[in-house]
């Protein structure tokens, strides 16, 4: 284990989007406005199954101030969208398959007109069964979704022979976990302007994770070539997944053609709620069985996915799931098998964790079942099955050496300790009891093995004397503009001042693929490694050119390029503006690219992931044996994703992430009915709020990689997320005894099982 | 009964508006508006001080906030009738002269916001609690910023923001 | 006052007083549309204030319907002898809201979280039909509310809390139990007021239950039940039984009857355990 490695000086910079943030001077793309913007809105549909008889607009055309309706008529394309198969209509035809299914879309002056327009669009639907759960849509008579039937896709993993394994088993414990609907819950709900530009070509003003792929999207729906359109996708107001699918951008960029004016959409928080894409509720059986010791034998899994009505990133998430449902361990004998399936319920996409956290809810649940049960502590058992350093990945693949398992685990274990003795000698009110819980993870870094996984960057001088440095990421929150200003700075030795730094617009700046699955920080890193020699050169080449220093004497830095002198001082020759001007004057280009793909596993196992981060978890939580609420009081975690690029970012992510998950674990379900929503806004849909979260949290941070990792900072986006919730069960019954399988843990269970351990004597127990 | 009176507030339904004055951020401004329009959408979208955000339109969530006669209000529950005479002061009319409020500065140092789009009803809020309380409790920390969501950072950096002003005492 | 009244009489259909006015304009964006005409009290300063006023030779805390949560939650005088009713002021929805919802609203909302507080208080509601000012309990007031005189709504015009009875021995409290920590909706209130007379036995009790859409109510039958009694673990177990009768709320998508019937009883339970009589 090495070290001492990379530490980034600066990585306690403040961001560079930071000042515009506090005073609130930075325009979001949903605060933009144009001269003649007129107002979208788009009608969903009223049912989640029905076929559309027919579509009147008349009356809604003639409200005074209404300038352009639009339905599946009006699209000169593709009526389809999606990152990989394009099965959800822009505009419905002839049937709807989910409430968020939009069927016209209206623009006016102003927003209460469109919002009456709607109004006046009459349509007549004759309903449809509604397949509002997985199994159901899985019954050989169930009406089909899609042409080729309810399955999206299915995936598995097989390796040894489990039965023969579980005969061989001491203890086997097989139990079904069930997640619920997540809503990202971005504060900024989808919106932006679409503004027709001369020659029928079209900015995009609105948030993506993915602007190249937006520009593929859009070009595809209105038949036009993809250098007519161009996206500007940063900043937005969080997106955690929720964004990398078009949402609004098909319907604003069809009503501002047809209008030739800026058409403005910024969806409502229900509006949100009802079309925006959501984490996939699971249902996943497993069944592990380990010897006397404690070595798991065998791991056999199912799981059965809700992807809604169309695919999006359905077959990727449920293709990560399976993957992961072995974790860190290694497993001689294992069988998974996935389903994943299309019902009449919102459609689920990426979030956050991607398929990792559910998975990780029921292995982890597993493994401390299992010590529960051989009575082992579970962070030994753990302990006895955690991969090493050289050991293959889930998928029996190769991945790059690491020891991050076995050091979160053991930096846990640790804290443990700590925080047990704390709790033992804690006096607490006669209602309240505590517990502390711990869980580890693994997960994969990028998309994984046989999916396009492109990356790309540019580097140069521009004609203002500034080292501009361009990426086609999007600010999402997390911070990448932060990222890559500490990383060019440090690597080639400028300051902030000699930068500048462009994303998030495709007129500007190369494809660097998706800014999604923890990969920007990584890309970013990779990207700059690759350029700094050659950028470093061509500068360094020309500077001596003209000022006739030795190139070997010279170096970038702060303000221009320096002459290193024998006292190892040095002196600013020329400043970047003069080089600047005097390259152009010579017609020498400084432009640097680069083009090339996230590391892969080299082995062909498809979807199989290379780099992967590793984090671990200790809850800490608080039960009211009155009312069954579960507070969490500690909420702590130890991350192994290499050195730390920004100190503040890093934290955050862990942080921020950690707490949705708290969410995730103790009060977020998108509830729906038969396929409607029940939560609509945040009054129902709860996240947590100051009250909810430990007032303060610890992040350890284990930097050090296995020797000679050339692969450098690891994105820590997804990893706070992934192992928080079966960390909070077992601290639930760390406290009461009692195994949640379901989450968002209902406080009525809880009360229930505590009433049954006779927690109170004078409470019946009710039967 | 002196001053009191009732006010009938009439439904735009003949584009009946009505004449407001209000002083925004120091600025004394006449508006001519429908009574019932939010005063999250006059700041937003009629005087474009777009620093004012939008998020739950149901006073959930506290993107919105801002001061109104100096207390904390969702600009999303207020009505244009209602503010009329009032003093209001948003995001944009936090800055001091010298530049930033040492709650803004706190709040870069410490990594108090990642998206940002919750941070100006944020910033509100501990503006508006330590303009009270200017040594607050963790309780009245939590209680204080109850009302404002922040989807990203978890609460950590907020917390510590607010922790950094309080002990560097600018508030006392 | 009276103003408000005519104005509200001119106006035939389609009209509803408002206060703070942050009830109608959440129920504006769920969808409920505004009226068309809004009749606003906000400048009445007469439903302001908060003062101790004699009534019958009976000292009272008057507060005006139109004062604000916040200044429910930060008077001194309510602080003081009526803390209850700021603990459930407190409870409901943030700061910001709270400066802005005023407490005549919250209990013309029927299920407002400050209800409980204000039953177990004892206190009375005053309000004005167009031609004179009614006083009643505010218990009666919620069981009968009175009907609309010339198809308008009365005024809800103020709320007194008597003092509080005083004695050696008392307990009370108001908790709130939502699905999240803070601003949040409930899903259980319960409030309580209950005093002990030399002998130990309990010789003043107020029990309030709510939450969720459930209408809060008084526990009738377990305050007489309780009234005269010692409090011994027997008793508890009774009384557990008595609530879990007497209080029938209805189910939502989020928690069952039972749910709200086993913790409104834990939580009385509880605290009536903390009085337990010492074992002789
Ligand atoms: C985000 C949010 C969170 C909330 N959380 C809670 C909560 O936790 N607990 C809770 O109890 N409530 C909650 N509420 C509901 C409500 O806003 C409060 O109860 C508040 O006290 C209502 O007061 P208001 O003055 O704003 O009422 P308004 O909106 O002005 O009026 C509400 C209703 O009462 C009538 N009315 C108002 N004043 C009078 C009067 N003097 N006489 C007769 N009728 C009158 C109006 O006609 C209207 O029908 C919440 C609301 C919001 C927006
Ligand atoms: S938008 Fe006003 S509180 Fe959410
Ligand atoms: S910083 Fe994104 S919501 Fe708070």
């Amino acid at each position: 284990m090495q070290r001492d490695q990379l530490v980034y000086k600066n990585r306690n910079r403040v961001r560079p989007d930071g000042k515009a943030k506090v005073t609130g001077s930075l325009k979001y793309l949903t605060d933009l406005s144009f001269p003649n913007m007129l107002y979208g809105k788009i009608l969903r549909s009223a049912y989640p199954h029905a076929k559309i008889l027919s579509i009147n607009i008349n009356d809604a055309e003639k409200l005074p101030g209404v300038k352009a309706v639009i339905t599946h008529k009006d699209i000169p394309g593709l009526n389809g969208f999606g990152i990989i198969s394009p099965d959800q209509p822009v505009l419905c035809e002839d049937r709807v398959r989910y409430v968020g299914d939009a069927i016209a879309a209206v623009a006016a002056e102003t927003i209460e007109i469109a919002e009456k327009a709607l109004q006046l669009i009459k349509v007549e639907y004759e309903q449809l069964p509604i397949l509002d759960d997985p199994e159901i849509a899985l019954e050989p008579h169930a009406p089909q979704l899609h042409e080729n039937g309810n399955l999206l896709h299915q995936a598995g993993y097989q390796k040894g022979d489990v039965d023969e394994g579980f005969v061989r088993s001491l203890v086997v414990i097989e139990e079904t976990y069930q997640v619920p609907r997540q809503m990202h819950t971005y504060m900024e709900t989808e919106g932006g302007v679409i503004v027709p530009e001369a020659n029928g070509a079209l900015s995009v003003y609105v948030g993506t994770q993915h602007g190249y792929k937006d520009r593929f999207q859009l070009s595809r729906i209105l038949g036009k070539p993809e250098e007519d359109i161009r996206i500007i996708s940063s900043p937005m107001g969080g997106s955690f997944g929720g964004k990398d699918e078009l949402n609004i951008q098909p319907y604003g960029a069809i009503l501002a053609l047809k209008t030739a004016c800026p058409v403005k959409i910024h969806q409502t928080r229900k509006e949100s709620v009802i079309s925006g894409l959501k984490r996939h509720p699971m249902r996943i059986t497993m069944k592990t069985g380990v010897d006397k010791d404690g070595k798991i034998l065998a791991h056999k899994v199912d799981i059965l996915a809700d992807t809604g009505a169309y695919s999006t990133l359905g077959p990727a998430i449920l293709d990560f799931a399976v993957e992961h449902a072995t974790g860190p361990y290694m497993v001689p004998n294992v069988k998974t098998e996935g389903l994943s399936v299309f019902t009449n319920n919102g459609v689920a996409g990426e979030f956050r964790g991607f398929g990792g956290n559910q998975i990780t809810f029921a292995l982890e649940g597993q493994i401390d079942r299992l010590a529960e049960k051989l009575n082992i502590d579970s962070i030994e058992l753990r302990r006895r099955n955690i991969r090493k350093v050289d050991d293959v990945g889930p998928l029996g693949h190769r991945i790059a050496p690491t020891n991050g398992a076995s050091d979160v685990l053991e930096a846990i274990s640790n804290h443990m300790k700590i925080k047990r003795n704390e709790l033992n000698n804690l006096n607490l009110d006669k209602f309240k009891v505590r517990g502390i819980g711990t869980a580890i993870t693994m997960h994969g870094g990028g998309l994984g093995q046989g999916r396009l996984d492109p990356a790309g960057g540019r580097l140069s001088l521009n004609k203002d004397g500034k080292i501009e440095i361009a990426f086609g990421f999007e600010e999402a929150g997390q911070g990448i503009l932060g990222v890559i200003e500490t990383i060019v700075t440090e690597e080639l030795g400028c300051s902030t001042d000699d930068l500048s730094i462009i994303i998030g617009d495709t007129a500007l700046v190369p494809s660097s693929g998706s800014t999604t699955a923890s990969r920007g920080t990584s890309m970013v890193w990779h990207a700059v490694k690759r350029m700094k020699d050659v950028f470093e050169r061509k500068l360094l080449d020309q500077a001596s050119k003209h000022t006739g220093i030795s190139v070997n004497e010279l170096q970038l830095s702060s303000g221009g390029v320096s002459k290193l002198a024998n006292d190892k001082s040095f002196s600013l020759v020329m400043s970047y503006l003069e080089l600047a001007e005097h390259m152009n004057k010579s017609k020498q280009s400084s432009i640097v690219t680069t083009n090339f793909d996230f590391p892969t596993t080299p082995d062909d196992v498809d979807g199989g992931h290379f780099l992967y981060t590793f984090g671990s978890v200790l809850a800490q939580v608080e039960i009211d044996l009155l009312t069954g609420k579960v507070k969490v009081i500690d909420l702590d975690q130890s991350i192994s994703a290499g050195p730390i690029v920004s100190m503040k970012g890093y934290t955050g992510q862990i942080e921020g992430g950690g707490v949705m998950a708290l969410g995730y674990t103790l009060m977020e379900e998108a509830l729906m009915v038969e396929g409607k929503y029940i939560t609509e806004n945040l009054d129902a849909y709860l996240i947590p709020s100051i009250s909810d979260v430990p007032f303060a949290m610890m992040t350890e941070a284990i930097e050090s990689l296995h020797d000679g990792d050339p692969y450098g900072p690891r994105g820590v986006g997804e990893i706070g997320t992934v192992a928080v919730a079966p960390a909070i069960a077992k601290a639930i019954h760390d406290a009461i005894g009692y195994w949640v399988s379901r989450l968002p843990v209902s406080s009525e269970e809880i009360l229930q099982a505590a009433s049954h351990r006779r927690m109170k004597q004078w409470a019946k127990v009710e039967q | 009964m002196g001053e009191s009176r009732a006010v009938t507030v009439n439904q735009p339904t003949e584009d009946k508006t009505i004449d407001i004055t209000v002083v925004i951020n120091g600025k004394e401004q006449h508006l001519q508006t429908e009574p019932t329009k939010r005063l999250v959408d006059i700041l937003r979208n009629d005087l474009d001080l777009t620093g004012t955000k939008i998020s739950c339109g149901i006073g959930r969530c506290g993107a919105c906030s801002v001061m109104i006669n100096g207390n904390l209000i969702n600009s999303c529950l207020v009505m244009a009738y209602q503010v009329d005479q009032a003093s209001i002061t948003t995001i944009e009319g936090i800055v001091r002269e010298e530049g930033l409020d040492p709650i803004q500065t706190a709040f870069l140092e410490e990594g108090g916001f990642q998206c940002g789009y919750c941070t100006p009803g944020m910033v509100m809020a501990v503006k508006s609690l330590l303009a009270d309380t200017p040594n607050p409790t963790e309780e009245q920390i939590k209680t204080a910023l109850s009302g404002n969501l922040c989807r990203c950072t978890g609460y950590g950096g907020i917390i510590r923001a607010v922790q950094r002003v309080i002990e560097e005492g600018t508030y006392l | 006052m009276k103003e408000a009244w005519e104005i509200m009489n001119s106006i035939s259909s389609d009209v509803s007083y408002i206060s703070g006015g942050t009830l109608m304009q959440l129920q504006r964006e769920q969808g409920t549309p505004l009226p068309e005409n809004l009749i606003s009290l906000e400048k009445i300063e007469s439903l302001r204030g908060i003062k101790k006023v004699v009534s019958n030779g009976k000292t009272m805390l008057e507060i005006g319907a139109l004062t604000t949560l916040a200044d429910c939650c930060s008077d001194p005088l309510i602080n003081q002898e009526w803390d209850l009713l700021s603990i459930s002021a407190k409870s409901v929805a943030s700061p910001a809201v709270r400066n802005r919802g005023t407490l005549g609203g919250n209990v013309s909302y029927r299920i407002g979280d400050t209800i409980p507080s204000l039953l177990a208080l004892d206190a009375e509601i005053t309000w004005f039909d167009g031609t004179e000012t009614y006083k009643e309990p505010l218990y009666d007031y919620l069981k009968n509310p009175p009907a609309p005189a010339f198809g308008n709504t009365p005024v809800i015009t103020s709320f007194l809390l008597p003092e509080t009875p005083v004695s050696t021995k008392l307990m009370s409290f108001y908790q709130k139990v939502g699905r999240r920590e803070s601003f949040i909706p409930s899903l259980v209130t319960a409030s309580a007021y209950c005093c002990w007379n030399s002998y130990n036995e309990i010789d003043y009790i107020r029990l309030a239950v709510g939450g969720g859409a459930n209408a809060p109510i008084r526990l009738k039958r377990c305050e007489r039940f309780l009234k005269g009694k010692v409090i011994t673990e027997e008793i508890l177990a009774l009384v557990y039984e008595e609530i879990i009768d007497e209080f029938k709320p209805d189910s939502d998508m989020f928690v069952s009857a039972s749910y709200r019937k086993t913790v409104v009883a834990n939580l009385i339970v509880s605290k009536l355990e903390d009085n337990l009589a010492e074992s002789p």
